[in-house]
């Protein structure tokens, strides 16, 4: 088995309506990870909930409109999350960044199942 | 079965497409954590995202792909998660696994010393969840 590295989880909290250069923030963000080669991004809506504006939005409320939450998550080493923290910060005029320590195991294998760890893993 | 307060976070991400023989791989994961006697399981969806499980999941772009991303969440004892990993390693081809340190306040009904482990946890004890 491999030996988990040490990685950071970085989480954005933003609004589904967010934009962005005339883009959803959270697209942008997700294209802006892909761009710089991040280990990965995943996108959650959120049914519900509240943030800066105090105001609650919710699925079942229509005025909420679409300021639905969404939380973008981010895990990769530390040095190349303190890299995209400056480009991220460009980004988001409101919300919450968080970053918290994890263990990560990378998987990426052929379908053969030959093993061996990806080359983000070793680094 | 209980749970201790001292516990361990344990996310799966993967995606739907994934597969373990001819399952959806995240059920199989489900499965396997059922049939270790693991306290719980939780698959959560995720609407846009890439790794390397996948090309980038993108509903509009793709829509017949139906790729998305996936993250399977399994909180345990430290020792339950450890007996696990080997397990998940074999059913993994590709994605990633994180582990967090994480503290448990209430498993089912059971919430004894709730009151108490809150208060301990507003006096400054010892919490190392961001420390791996």
């Amino acid at each position: 088995m491999m030996a988990p590295t040490q990685a950071v989880l970085l989480r954005v909290f933003v609004a589904e309506s967010d934009r962005f250069h005339g883009r959803p923030l959270y697209e942008a963000i997700v294209a802006k990870a892909l761009e710089l080669k991040m280990a990965g991004a995943t996108v959650f809506p959120g049914p519900e909930g509240f943030g800066h504006s105090r105001s609650i939005r919710s699925e079942i409320n229509v005025d909420a409109g679409s300021r639905l939450p969404m939380v973008i998550e981010i895990v990769d080493a530390k040095e190349r999350i303190d890299g995209f923290l400056p480009v991220l910060d460009e980004m988001v005029a409101t919300g919450l960044v968080t970053l918290e320590l994890v263990q990560a195991i990378y998987y990426q294998r052929d379908r053969a199942r030959s093993g061996g760890a990806s080359p983000r893993a070793a680094s | 079965m209980d749970l201790p307060h001292d516990a361990v976070l344990l996310r799966i991400f993967t995606s739907v497409s994934d597969r373990y023989d001819t399952d959806p791989l995240y059920g199989a994961i489900v499965a396997k954590a059922r049939d270790m006697q693991l306290a719980g399981a939780t698959v959560l969806r995720g609407t846009l995202g890439f790794g390397h499980s996948t090309k980038l999941h993108q509903p509009h772009l793709f829509p017949l792909a139906q790729d998305l991303p996936i993250v399977v969440e399994i909180v345990d004892a430290e020792d339950k998660i450890n007996a696990f990993l080997p397990v998940l390693d074999e059913m993994m081809e590709s994605g990633l696994v994180t582990l967090e340190k994480a503290k448990v306040l209430q498993y089912g009904r059971h919430r004894a010393g709730l009151t108490q482990r809150i208060k301990e946890h507003l006096l400054g004890h010892p919490h190392r969840s961001t420390q791996a």
